[in-house]
């Protein structure tokens, strides 16, 4: 978590400046970018993280995760 | 030494960030956009909350309390927020097993449970807030001891179950769901 908020941050440092330039709506849809690519990263991790403590605790495959929408 | 002690799997943080880092990039045409237009509402619903830019409606003068379109907006933010938390742990398994479900499963599966994603995660960003007030580090321990909670709902639809699930299936790693 810690290391894909560092992320996150290293690309706002990168694009805040021009979007602070591009007005408005750009600050807008940058900082919604921001929250998208947070989000994506930060629900892929701790769906890996669920997959392999499964695994490494009751040998459950990530196949058997998806069980629930099927 | 004790030969019959038998070795705990590592978790593997490192490779896990570095999977999902590639699984995210792999897959980003997929997961991005289902991240980014909600967040993007949630963006504009923020800024234009009683048509006003939402943070001169911050505080109602006089009150220290959030006026009402900045409290409607907050509420509004963090529905969307567990809600697309919810679906991006969904879209994030398929992609990660190769398979394709619609935006609608994902979003039917996660508002089944949409009470306890949305109480029992204001809980744990709370507490973690709570115990971030003492030091850093036990509100970092609270979010790693949690972490799975979002998957353990949905992926096993343990419901109001899902945090001590998440807490059984953190038992005995020491939090190494923080990267080290």
């Amino acid at each position: 978590v810690i290391v894909i908020g560092l992320i996150v941050v290293a690309v706002m440092l990168v694009l805040g400046p021009i979007a602070a330039m591009g007005g408005r709506s750009v600050g807008i849809r940058v900082e919604a970018s921001f929250t998208g690519l947070y989000y994506a990263l930060v629900s892929v991790f701790s769906a890996l993280v669920c997959a392999r403590l499964r695994e490494i605790k009751e040998g459950a495959t990530a196949a058997e995760l998806a069980a629930s929408i099927d | 030494m004790d030969d019959r002690r038998v070795a705990r799997p590592s978790l593997g943080i490192g490779d896990l960030v570095r999977r999902s880092l590639k699984l995210a990039a792999a897959h980003f045409g997929f997961l991005f956009p289902i991240a980014f237009v909600p967040a993007l509402i949630a963006t504009v619903i923020g800024q234009y909350a009683g048509g006003q830019p939402i943070i001169d409606d911050l505080e109602t003068p006089g009150s220290g309390l959030p006026g009402p379109a900045a409290f409607l907006a907050i509420s509004v933010n963090i529905f969307i927020s567990f809600n697309v938390t919810g679906v991006m742990c969904l879209a994030a398994l398929d992609a990660l097993l190769g398979k394709r479900h619609t935006i609608g499963e994902y979003l039917r599966q996660t508002l089944r449970h949409i009470a306890p994603i949305v109480l029992l995660g204001t809980l744990v960003y709370v507490a973690a807030g709570f115990a971030a007030i003492l030091l850093l580090v036990p509100g970092l321990y609270v979010l790693a001891r949690y972490l799975p909670w979002t998957p353990a709902i949905l992926f096993e639809n343990s419901g109001w179950a899902g945090l001590a699930r998440a807490q059984k299936l953190t038992e005995g790693t020491g939090g190494r769901s923080l990267p080290q």
